[in-house]
């Protein structure tokens, strides 16, 4: 399977500060990647550095053999954990803007997933929640036919009865080839369409390995070993 | 693509400043009408408040309220939450950079245009637009230059002060953010330091013209009137403005393309 991603001996410092420590890992072409990890452990900074929002202190990333580049940010489909479109916008604005930006935005499909969604397209963001702005950002970071989807907590301010609809809407719009990025607290609900997880602690990747494998050897679920693995001691 | 992101942020920009220059314009117009009230002490009063409130107003929309918002909307599109969406435009950092120089620019003209067409409109037909021709007239012939040559130079002069003011901004927000803690207040004390600077160099290539004429260094020593002279420095000031420009983005250019760290 062709790499995709791939970050070698990236290292992330803030002052004194080491907030990623010689991370390297990959995801492959096609493949549900889980980067599962308590607060703070580094998961927002490697999905940062690879969308070209931080500058890393050290190491290299490469997608698809080559640096970030803006032909790489049109492959790349990214959901940060945060609303960052201006709130002036309707979700009308947002897909002229993306139309006129993205070549590989589909229009009509983020429509569409306004209406099923309840969305009014025509209403400002400023007056609509914060659950419903998540949502208004990821039909539009689904909308696009990218070939990796990097989704940082995607379920977080979503209500539960929407997840499941949300998961399908993940797993529905991608392509074969596509692969996925996604981190997450929740990880009972991602769990049964992972690929391959990574566990990352204190700026390290302690495990990398298929979700299958880890489930069979272990004999436990993801959550199970995610929750054996980082279990606070008193 | 660069066409596109002056597109998105002039849109963006104007849908915030608009309201000011709505507010100007029905100030300008009121003063206007005031004028058409049969003359009484309430009528004097009421033009000559309308009219300070629209001289505030188009002072306020013309330069500070524009260059605070543009400064505020480059650090939340390049550094703040909109940033997540600037960064992962498929476009290069120079394309984002000057994208926010040329739409920027483009929001202070129109800002300085709406605050000249309101004052414009708040003393049409009135008596000061003929003693601002005639004393324009006077300086003219002091400088024996046309009127319009005079105007033409040092609105020159001031426009490319304001664009200095304004990318010294940018350049100080780039470098303030380059840092891990306090970065507003680094911003400011960087693009302080920057801005000190440009008017050092301002000064110098002002004094470079001495080399032409040494009546430039008499106005230093001498309370004679160099009206030449006057002009000369006009002319070398827009140079070095220009050069100050020029390095400004050069500098804020490289700087962003240097990488970034949002928040």
């Amino acid at each position: 399977m062709a790499e995709l991603l791939c970050l070698k001996n990236v290292t992330k410092k803030y002052k004194s500060k080491t907030v990623l420590d010689n991370v390297s890992c990959t995801v492959k072409a096609g493949r549900i990647v889980g980067l599962l990890g308590r607060n703070g452990a580094g998961k927002t900074t490697i999905m940062k550095l690879v969308n070209d929002l931080l500058t890393p202190t050290s190491g290299e990333i490469k997608f698809k053999g080559k640096n970030i580049s803006p032909k790489s940010k049109l492959a790349i489909s990214y959901l940060p954990e945060r609303t960052y479109l201006d709130r002036q916008m309707t979700p009308n604005d947002a897909v002229k803007l993306f139309t006129d930006f993205y070549p590989n935005f589909d229009a009509d499909k983020a429509l569409r997933l306004f209406n099923d969604l309840d969305l009014d397209p025509n209403q400002k963001l400023a007056k609509m929640s914060k659950g419903m702005q998540e949502k208004v950002q990821l039909v539009l970071v689904v909308s696009r036919k990218a070939d990796l989807y990097v989704l940082d907590e995607p379920l977080g301010g979503v209500d539960p009865a929407t997840r499941d609809y949300v998961l399908k809407t993940i797993l529905k719009n991608f392509h074969d080839e596509a692969s996925v990025l996604i981190s997450t607290h929740i990880i009972s609900d991602i769990e049964k369409i992972l690929d391959d997880v990574i566990f990352i602690d204190q700026g390290k990747i302690i495990l990398e390995d298929s979700a299958d494998k880890l489930r069979k050897k272990n004999k436990k679920s993801i959550d199970e070993i995610f929750r054996n693995t980082f279990k606070v001691e008193r | 693509m660069l066409n596109k992101i002056i597109k998105y942020d002039f849109k963006s920009m104007s849908k915030k400043i608009s309201s000011f220059y709505i507010i100007a314009f029905s100030f300008a117009i009121a003063t206007a009408l005031s004028r058409l009230l049969p003359e009484s002490t309430f009528s004097i009063i009421l033009s000559s408040v309308l009219s300070g409130t629209t001289i505030s107003f188009a002072v306020a929309s013309l330069l500070i309220n524009t260059a605070i918002r543009i400064w505020f909307n480059f650090r939340s599109s390049v550094f703040g939450d909109e940033a997540y969406l600037t960064h992962t435009l498929p476009v290069t950092k120079t394309e984002i950079f000057f994208g926010k120089v040329i739409s920027s620019t483009l929001i202070m003209l129109v800002g300085i245009a709406v605050g000249i067409l309101a004052l414009f409109i708040t003393y049409v037909g009135s008596d000061v637009l003929t003693k601002v021709f005639e004393t324009l007239d006077i300086f003219a012939n002091l400088f024996g230059v046309s009127g319009w040559l005079l105007v033409l130079i040092f609105s020159v002069l001031i426009l490319l002060e304001t664009f200095c003011v304004m990318f010294v901004g940018f350049l100080g927000i780039i470098i303030g953010h380059s840092y891990e803690t306090n970065k507003p207040l680094k911003s400011f004390v960087v693009g302080l330091t920057i801005y000190v600077g440009t008017q050092i160099t301002a000064v110098l290539f002002m004094l470079f013209a001495g080399i032409f004429n040494h009546d430039v260094f008499k106005i230093f020593s001498s309370t004679e009137f160099y009206p030449n002279v006057i002009i000369l420095l006009a002319v070398f000031g827009i140079f070095g403005y220009v050069v100050n420009i020029i390095i400004l983005l050069f500098c804020g250019n490289k700087a962003l393309n240097a990488g970034v760290n949002v928040e």
